[in-house]
């Protein structure tokens, strides 16, 4: 909701009622594990449709009156598909430049199925995501840059960001931090020296140069959770996301959101 | 039927100038034929006891040295010294004396003195009980270092308001935090992951339900459709749902493993954030830890705040990362909800802290329960009323413990709940904070049970005599626990001594008021009204409020007269002044009789009608009313009736006193015949209650007139109480008394309606024994000298009737019989008359006396 009131967008929650859990239902043997472990039941297409209407009219309830708080405009819509198809074809209705939020937070396992969402969903401009350690939604934005064409509307979405990351009484909106990185020490002074003739005489940006003396995603990792990031910004399949690889260290450090750009 | 004597009026002595009753106009002759002279007044020297200036031996009270402390008090201030010197928890003091004589600043001038010789008494601070929150620790500290105990504490929390933070975002705490969280959560990951690559090596995926997992065979990617499934051969069937079997088993011990895991976690988070915390708890508490070693009972409590805040470091750091949910920290951390439970409540301070040194010395002057023992405030809080051990406020106890509590004993009797809590604190020897009983059960609010404080205090109540005596009489713990009684005298005995000491006295007055010096014929004129303040000629009032009262308001009239001394004239006039902007009743009283509102004669004679004297207290002035006092007597069984007490305007001393003139007359005049007569006596145009016996020889005069039909004189008014034999006894006021009667027929003298004013037959009969009292106004004494008012003092009522009446009383002969002519005989021939009359009526059938004398 505070990035659709960042972006002045509205909202639409898509609850994808996965099909192949109806024809999981059909089996016989087909039994469900709670949570805990400690209790198995069997299942049927009815106990299933029920557990997911109730699930969908809860999501709904609870997504509606945050959007009224935060007075976004809020649509919602139950499919029943498999997840990233009915994802990418919502997408693609609504043109070209959606931002996926993803309710459940990632883990170092889930970095395939981060990029199977990058493959398959092309009609978003990217992904906000929250790690396991997640905690902390104000604060500095820091937007991690690894190449000069992303520096541009890296800025203008951590210029938007940090209007929702300033804690309350505070006069001044956070700083934009961008990060900047590069394949090796030469790459990185070049970016450092377009980064800074792009931001030359804004205050209200700041530089960060961490010293990779580890591997880039580890440092970055690091420096994100140094400066108490309010939200970060990065994109994906670079050094510091990159797709299919290690996600273990940004799991771990990430104790704020994540806008991954595609 | 109605008995009327046949007897005539007695007639009256002939007129003898100054020392001879004047017979009325129309008065008849009557039997009576015993004249006697009437007996010399007092003289003026015995009216009032001057005090001649030069005796005093100064000029002002300038060339006297102010007197410190009391004259005259010796036994008080004895037992005053007793009781503060005595160990011993019960032996408490009661002061006991009239008020304004001086007393509470005796005990606490003694005191004072004590009390700096004493070492000087510790300080108290109650603190939290990190294992009972609800039962305060009370902490003593040596005098003095209270508040740098709770500063430190203060100081304390103030560092770890940085240092605890900062901790936590080390990197060295996150590092090790990091590699906890990690390595229970990539432990239940791999697991997890490692269960979903083996299910997917064998075409079985793991699902997420909204409430769980399920297992499915798939077949790239995606869940084998039910009928492909089911069109698969048995064998291959049953081997897949085998597989699924394990795998759901499996995946049951890994999320079983979830809770423990995440158990195990926390709790080596739990050991590392402690061990952290404890190492930055020991240095913020270093200083105040050493600073306070010698001190017993802080290193206790020093590492049980170590503890607690150790379990509670969280408190330390940033609160809620929600924007507006979380509440902003105070800056000043004396005022932060968060670390209350580790501040200090000083409860009392001693020492050079406070400016003062040895033992404490505490009045108290609303001695509430809370305001002795302390209370517990609360505050609301979310429609609740909470608190804590900072709100618990120390009472008198605390305060004084150690030294001396003073205590006004009728106050405190007026306080709800005070008096047994005091006396619960004496007897259990401990200052125990509660709330009273009936209070709490107003509201139900959190409450605390503080830690009790020893006690060591010196309780001194200070009051009234009859505050004492009623507590001596009801309640019997009283006499246990305040074993010492210093009782202030009223007055001191008159002497040269004392009244130079008086002089001394006033001469503190004025130093201590800073007035002007006051001469010697000023402090004649002061040490006179002292001695009219005791009612007493022969004592002096040690009444300090009221001398001190008179010499300021004479200070106040030498000042407006430009006086540079205090002069006895400003005295009088102060004293004159303070009279007469208290007497608008006296004035309203003296109008009615002016006026013939209230029937009062002053001249001539009337058979069985006679002036008594009464006082009237009104706040702290009392003067004296005439009221005429009239006898009637018939036939009857010998019952004399106060018609005062037959309608219930009669006091018990009052009814007392017709009783014993009943039975003065029985006794002197029943022996051989009875009392065949009924009497009955009435103040009258008295509409309000009386009391006292002070008029009982007057109502005797009026009774032995009627009977005797011997005329009494209007100008002689009387007081006097009278016992079974006839003598006459001291009454109380007689000076204003006197002065009221005094009042009355001068005043007429102004008026010239009915009288000619003071004509030199008018005064004031008096009981022998109240001549000692004596200090009658100068305008009264100056118009005795002129022969203008006279005052009788008379022991007996056979001398005083004579005084009334001029006729002899009488004494019985050998024969048995009083001398013919005499009051005596008189009233016995008439007593003999009734009870013949009553014997003859008796033998008629039917008869009755009573009944015969109401017909």
């Amino acid at each position: 909701m505070r990035v659709a009131r960042a972006f002045e967008s509205e909202v639409e929650s898509l609850f994808i009622e996965n099909a192949q859990l109806y024809q999981l239902a059909s089996y016989s043997f087909a039994r469900e594990i709670s949570l805990s472990g400690r209790q198995t039941r069997s299942l049927s297409e009815a106990s299933i449709s029920q557990q997911l209407k109730l699930a969908a009219h809860a999501v709904q309830r609870r997504i509606e009156a945050l959007a009224r708080i935060a007075e976004v405009p809020f649509s919602h819509r139950i499919v029943r598909d498999e997840p990233v198809p009915a994802l990418a074809r919502a997408c693609s209705e609504r043109g070209p430049w959606n931002v996926v939020a993803l309710a459940e937070p990632f883990s170092p396992a889930n970095a395939q199925e981060l990029r199977h969402l990058f493959e398959e969903v092309t009609g978003t401009t990217g992904l906000v995501i929250v790690g396991p350690s997640a905690r902390r939604t104000t604060g500095p934005v820091v937007a991690v840059v690894e190449d000069l064409d992303h520096v541009e509307p890296m800025l203008r979405a951590a210029e938007r960001l940090a209007t929702i990351t300033t804690a309350v009484g505070r006069a001044m909106a956070e700083p934009v931090t961008l990060v900047v990185v590069g394949e090796d020490r030469s790459a990185r002074d070049w970016l450092e020296g377009q980064v800074r003739l792009m931001i030359a005489r804004r205050d209200d940006v700041r530089l960060s140069l961490p010293e990779e003396t580890r591997g880039v995603a580890d440092v970055i990792a690091e420096e994100i959770r140094r400066l108490g990031a309010g939200f970060v910004v990065s994109q994906f399949g670079g050094h510091v996301v990159p797709a299919g690889g290690d996600l273990r260290h940004l799991a771990i450090a990430l104790e704020c959101p994540l806008f991954l750009m595609r | 039927m109605f008995f009327k004597t046949k007897k005539e009026p007695v007639p009256l002595a002939p007129e003898k100038p100054a020392t001879s009753i004047a017979a009325p106009a129309g008065s008849r002759v009557t039997a009576a034929s015993a004249i006697i002279a009437r007996p010399d007044p007092l003289s003026v020297g015995e009216l009032r006891r001057i005090v001649d200036p030069a005796t005093l031996g100064f000029k002002t009270t300038d060339e006297l040295e102010p007197i410190s402390g009391l004259i005259g008090q010796d036994r008080a201030l004895k037992a005053i010294q007793f009781g503060a010197n005595m160990k011993s928890h019960d032996f408490n003091m009661f002061v006991l004396g009239p008020p304004a004589s001086g007393k509470s600043t005796a005990v606490k001038a003694y005191l004072e003195r004590k009390a700096r010789e004493a070492p000087p008494t510790p300080d108290l601070v109650y603190v939290d009980n990190f294992e009972a929150p609800n039962k305060p620790k009370a902490l003593t500290l040596p005098h003095g270092r209270a508040r740098a105990f709770a500063k430190g504490m203060v100081a304390a929390i103030d560092e770890l308001r940085n240092t605890l933070p900062a901790i936590f975002e080390s990197d060295d705490y996150q590092v090790r935090r990091r590699a906890i969280d990690e390595e229970f959560r990539s432990g239940q990951e791999e697991a997890f992951e490692a269960l979903s690559k083996r299910a997917q090596a064998q075409n079985i995926a793991v699902l997420r339900t909204p409430t769980g997992f399920a297992m499915a065979p798939v077949h790239e990617g995606k869940v084998v459709k039910p009928e492909v499934f089911n069109s698969l051969p048995e064998t291959m069937r049953k081997d897949v749902e085998a597989k699924i079997e394990v795998l759901q088993k499996e995946l049951e011990l890994i999320l079983e493993r979830v809770p423990k895991s995440d158990k195990q976690r926390r709790q080596r988070l739990a050991a590392l954030n402690d061990e952290v915390a404890k190492i930055v708890v020991r240095e913020a508490l270093d200083d105040v830890a050493a600073a306070f070693a010698d001190v017993p009972g802080v290193t206790d409590y020093l590492n049980g705040a170590g503890a607690d805040l150790v379990r509670n470091a969280g408190l330390f750091l940033p609160q809620g990362e929600e924007d507006g949910a979380a509440i902003k920290p105070s800056a000043d951390t004396e005022r932060d909800a968060r670390f209350r439970r580790y501040m200090v409540n000083v409860f009392v301070e001693n020492g050079s802290a406070t400016g003062r040194s040895g033992a404490p010395i505490l009045e108290e002057p609303n001695p509430t329960y809370a305001n002795l023992i302390g209370r517990i405030e609360h505050i609301a809080q979310m429609g609740t009323l909470v608190t804590d051990f900072l709100l618990m406020r120390p009472g008198a106890f605390h305060k004084a413990n150690g030294g001396y509590l003073l205590l006004d004993a009728r106050k405190l009797l007026l306080s709800p709940f005070a008096w047994e809590a005091l006396k619960r604190t004496i007897k259990q020897r401990e200052i125990r904070i509660e709330q009273p009983a009936e209070a709490s059960l107003m509201m139900s609010t959190q409450s605390l049970d503080p830690e009790p404080v020893p006690l060591d205090v010196k309780v001194i109540l200070i009051g009234s005599r009859e505050i004492y005596y009623l507590l001596a009489a009801n309640d019997p713990d009283f006499q246990g626990l305040f074993k010492v009684q210093a009782d202030f005298d009223d007055s001191i005995a008159r002497s040269s001594e004392n009244d130079r000491a008086y002089a001394r006295l006033i001469a503190s007055i004025v130093k201590e008021h800073k007035l002007r010096p006051v001469e010697a014929p000023a402090v004649a004129r002061i040490i006179e009204e002292g001695a009219r303040l005791a009612d007493d000629r022969e004592k002096l009032s040690i009444e300090i409020g009221r001398i001190a009262d008179i010499v300021r308001e004479a200070d106040y009239w030498a000042g407006e007269a430009k006086r540079a001394t205090v002069t006895r004239q400003d005295v009088t006039r102060a004293i004159e002044e303070g009279v007469q902007r208290a007497d608008r009743m006296r004035d309203r009283a003296q109008e009615t009789i002016k006026r013939r509102i209230v029937l009062l004669d002053v001249t001539g004679a009337k058979v069985g009608q006679i002036n008594g004297l009464s006082v009237l207290q009104l706040g702290n002035f009392s003067f004296g009313r005439p009221t005429r006092i009239s006898a009637r007597v018939r036939l009857g069984n010998g019952r004399v009736t106060d018609i005062e007490r037959e309608v219930d305007l009669g006091g018990p001393l009052h009814s007392k006193g017709v009783l014993i003139l009943s039975g003065f007359l029985a006794g002197r005049f029943g022996q051989d015949m009875p009392i065949a007569m009924a009497a009955s006596l009435v103040f009258e145009q008295s509409y309000g209650g009386v009391d006292g016996d002070s008029a009982s020889s007057t109502e005797l005069y009026a009774l032995l007139s009627a009977l005797a039909d011997v005329p009494i004189r209007q100008g002689i008014a009387v007081t006097g109480s009278v016992n079974q034999w006839g003598e006459v006894q001291a009454i109380g006021g007689v000076n204003e008394k006197i002065e009221g009667f005094f009042d009355v027929c001068s005043a007429r003298e102004e008026f010239r309606t009915f009288h000619r004013g003071l004509d030199g037959e008018q005064g004031v009969m008096i009981p022998r024994a109240n001549v000692q009292h004596l200090m009658l106004r100068e305008d009264i004494v100056a118009a005795v000298a002129e022969k203008k008012f006279s005052i009788w003092a008379v022991e007996s009522i056979d001398r005083g009737i004579e005084t009334l009446t001029g006729v002899k009383a009488g004494e019985r002969g050998s024969d048995g019989r009083y001398p013919a002519g005499t009051i005596n005989r008189l009233v016995e021939d008439r007593l003999r008359t009734f009870a013949d009359k009553a014997r003859a009526f008796a033998q008629k059938p039917g008869g009755d006396t009573d009944k015969a004398a109401t017909s």
